[in-house]
């Protein structure tokens, strides 16, 4: 479980979330909609430890995280594909994946068969560099190498971000898989409809840096519900 | 043709002190990004353990051995008192490292007085190479320089650590983000640089006068050798190496050294203007 409780954060002295309470609960696939700039990545940030809320506190499993490193967080289960998905370019697949296993409690150096079974279309580049591979080929690294630490949680950010929808498919696949085989608990900011809409167990939108309302998965099925809790 | 073998001789031994010199701050400036004043300081550091421990009765080789780890400890403590704090702060590093390379130079010269110091090379005989006779020594550091170099390449492409530290440069939130405690990486790798420019010290001090300002000597070479080389890769140490210490070695023959080390210094604009990210690309 992870539980956010009333926190503010920003960049400076700008604040960008206020007093957000959120609670991911086991299980869950909770998807964060909201339109650019309402703060959506700047939670994930402070979730993860990147940036230190200015209140609040951040709990995972009931364990208060706030002050933490993100690396120890991390080591806590958290893993975390960022948007843009955060490969390193210059390190081949292979080395990305090692990379991934930095977070795992067992201090294994070994990236686990179930893993590079479930993404054969990386078995195959092994040794090629994280740069060269396509947008969507990136997002798949960035997703397999969130598994290597073995995690409980996942934060998301915006995986579909010009990826084309064939891929885009099978992220929502894989989500599904995460979440009913793995038992992971995932926070998925997203802005695709049909991402959301397949993969979503709860939905809550965002404005200025406030959770405004929660959307019930019928709700989401209603584009017009959908227009007017995003203010479009 | 005698003659020739023994400039070439003498460019390899100018080249391995640049290669040993240069690979520290290839990890520390190079790779972490740290303008560090204060490197040549360390090579120093070396040069007097080795003073020292050969002061006490202790060999050559003994010093070899512990150089490098007081080097490191020194680096360690740098790193956690002063450069850990300056990571966003490039002018503020200057400052700081150029402050620190100070209080070295004089500590070391109220302690230890402004007369070199005494070091006795491990071995005086001379061998004869195709035909020339060239002091063993000389030999013998080109060989372990090279090994040096060897060992650090297997250390960054091949290690966890390597990895990691490969991994930070890239992009430091995410390593972090996926587990890699990066401040204590980047508090390892200063180390590992600061106890390689310390072997370099003790290597080349039998080669030199060893006093408190020697380090300032290799301090501007080795931002050469790293830039032109290419920053922050182990084949661009080489590189830079071969190119800062031939031509230098190569001039000394032709024109005076203070005209020679002006037209390294200016040939060295000149690559650098034709080929900005240095001569290996990476």
């Amino acid at each position: 479980m992870l539980e956010a409780r009333e926190i503010s954060a920003g960049y400076g002295i700008v604040p960008v979330i206020r007093n957000i309470s959120l609670t991911v609960d086991n299980g869950d696939i909770l998807v964060l909609l909201g339109r650019n700039g309402v703060g959506k990545t700047t939670l994930l940030k402070s979730l993860i430890g990147l940036l230190k809320p200015s209140s609040g506190k951040i709990l995972i499993d009931g364990l208060d995280v706030t002050e933490w490193a993100p690396s120890r967080i991390a080591k806590a289960g958290v893993a975390y594909v960022p948007q843009g998905r955060g490969i390193f370019p210059k390190l081949t697949v292979e080395e990305n994946l090692r990379v991934g296993l930095r977070g795992r409690k067992d201090r294994s150096s070994t990236i686990p068969d179930d893993v590079l079974a479930m993404f054969p279309i990386l078995k195959e580049r092994m040794n090629q560099l994280g740069g060269t591979l396509s947008g969507g080929q990136q997002q798949i690294l960035a997703l397999a190498r969130a598994l290597c630490s073995d995690p409980s949680h996942l934060l998301l950010d915006e995986p579909s971000e010009g990826i084309q929808p064939s891929i885009i498919r099978q992220i929502s696949e894989l989500l599904q898989t995460f979440s009913h085989e793995l038992d992971l608990t995932i926070l998925l900011v997203e802005q695709n409809l049909e991402l959301v809409r397949t993969t979503a167990t709860r939905c809550f939108v965002m404005e200025k840096g406030c959770l405004s309302r929660e959307l019930t998965t019928d709700e989401l099925e209603d584009d017009q519900k959908v227009f007017e809790a995003l203010a479009l | 043709m005698g003659a020739v073998i023994t400039i070439s001789l003498n460019a390899m031994t100018l080249i391995s002190i640049l290669m040993l010199v240069g690979l520290g701050l290839a990890i520390i400036y190079g790779l972490m990004g740290v303008i560090n004043l204060s490197h040549g300081d360390f090579v120093t550091i070396g040069a007097f353990c080795l003073a020292i421990i050969q002061g006490l009765g202790g060999s050559f080789w003994l010093a070899l051995l512990i150089a490098p780890l007081i080097g490191a400890l020194l680096g360690f403590l740098t790193e956690q008192a002063i450069i850990r704090f300056l990571y966003a702060r490039p002018l503020a590093t200057i400052m700081a490292t150029w402050g620190l390379s100070l209080i070295i130079q004089q500590s070391l010269q109220l302690i230890f007085g402004a007369a070199p110091q005494k070091v006795f090379s491990p071995l005086t005989t001379s061998i004869n190479l195709l035909g020339v006779n060239y002091p063993s020594y000389r030999v013998v550091m080109v060989a372990l320089s090279i090994a040096i170099i060897v060992m650090a390449f297997v250390i960054i492409r091949k290690t966890k650590f390597g990895l990691d530290l490969r991994t930070i440069i890239q992009d430091r939130d995410m390593a972090e983000a996926l587990g890699i405690d990066t401040k204590f990486v980047y508090s390892i790798a200063f180390s590992l640089g600061t106890a390689l420019a310390a072997i370099a010290g003790v290597l080349l001090a039998p080669l030199t006068a060893v006093i408190a300002q020697m380090g300032i000597n290799y301090l501007a070479k080795s931002f050469f050798v790293v830039i032109v080389g290419g920053a922050g890769s182990v084949p661009g140490v080489v590189a830079g190496s071969l190119f800062v210490g031939g031509t230098e070695t190569l001039l000394n023959y032709i024109v005076p050294t203070t005209l020679s080390q002006a037209l390294v210094l200016v040939f060295a604009i000149i690559l650098v203007r034709v080929r900005p990210s240095g001569l290996v690309r990476t």
